[in-house]
């Protein structure tokens, strides 16, 4: 049986894969969205920071679960996700799922508009819609 | 790189400048703007639109109260390296008055400053970082920064305190541009914490 400890650990980690995944596809829409405003709020150099931005600060949080899920925490976070009826395996690939896309969006071309709204569509296209309650 | 932070309940209910975006009570970790930020307990239910003829940062509010259990809860940003960071707050509300305005800001786990402001702030008035009340038409011109010196990323703004009724509420957060690097200048780093042991 689960500890609490194992639990929470669990339940974090599921908060963070399922945050991220959110965001991804959530904030790959708003910069479609802004490139179609009028007015823009932002131009284009202002948006290029911005999607890199977002995922290189995903990326990291990614790096972070890493080491928790596949180092000293591996154990407890096994028992913790059995609650949930998860294994290691489901959880280390979404998270490598998400680290692969926020690393492909931040290497991308974000120098105009078309460039930036292929970066969202490929973020899009990578990333499964998501239902999402807070 | 610096940004702000707009603390309202529907996203659109003002319209952000360049380099701010919305906190609608977010959990952390929540990306967005190119900032990773969020509460560390469920804010879910404790966001209000109050008045969207303030300047956008003054519009809403996220607030717990004073007199809940847990006590507090904790706002988190990632800064992209330690540094020394001004920090602006507006902790008010545009829609009532507050009996109380209690509120840290932390470096991780370390306290950095604690404003326990004991007469609160009337309607539409906030206290800006240093616990210095001022009206919406004024916090904008006369709001005093904190200088943050963080040793570490994780920069946490602690609102609310098990005294009174009602809430301790937050309008904006504003981190500016780092300086120093990851050094801490050594008379920055005594006067902050001499300070914080004094007002604890």
């Amino acid at each position: 049986m689960a500890t609490f400890e194992e639990i929470h650990l669990a339940g974090r980690v599921i908060a963070y894969l399922s945050n991220c995944h959110r965001d991804l596809r959530v904030n790959a829409q708003a910069y479609k969205d802004e490139i179609a405003r009028d007015p823009r709020r932002l131009d284009t150099a202002q948006l290029g920071a911005i999607v890199k931005g977002d995922a290189q600060n995903i990326a990291r949080l990614m790096t972070v679960l890493t080491n928790k899920i596949v180092g000293s925490l591996q154990a407890k976070l096994g028992n913790g996700l059995q609650v949930y009826g998860m294994t290691l395996a489901q959880a280390n690939a979404e998270k490598n799922l998400i680290l692969n896309t926020a690393n492909t969006q931040a290497a991308a071309d974000v120098s105009t508009d078309q460039a930036i709204t292929s970066a969202a569509n490929a973020t899009l296209a990578s990333m499964p819609a998501f239902d999402f309650i807070d | 790189m610096s940004f702000g932070i707009n603390f309202r309940n529907t996203s659109g209910y003002v319209t952000d400048s360049a380099g701010e975006t919305y906190c609608i009570t977010d959990s952390y970790p929540t990306t967005r703007g190119g900032i990773t930020f969020g509460w560390e307990t469920s804010e879910t239910g404790r966001g209000r639109d109050r008045n969207s003829g303030n300047d956008r940062r003054l519009a809403g509010i996220n607030f717990w109260p004073n007199n809940n259990s847990p006590a507090d809860n904790t706002f988190r940003v990632d800064l992209p390296a330690p540094g020394t960071y001004p920090v602006r707050l507006a902790m008010g509300d545009a829609g009532s008055l507050q009996e109380l305005q209690y509120f840290q800001i932390k470096d991780g786990s370390t306290v950095l400053t604690t404003i326990d402001d004991t007469d609160g702030t009337s309607s539409n008035n906030f206290d800006d970082a240093t616990g210095t009340m001022y009206s919406a038409a004024n916090w904008a011109a006369s709001n005093t920064a904190y200088n943050a010196v963080m040793t570490g990323t994780a920069l946490k703004i602690l609102i609310g305190a098990n005294k009174l009724t009602g809430s301790t509420t937050i309008a904006h957060l504003f981190v500016g541009d780092a300086s120093g690097g990851g050094s801490t200048p050594f008379a920055a780093y005594y006067q902050q914490h001499y300070r914080a042991q004094v007002v604890s």
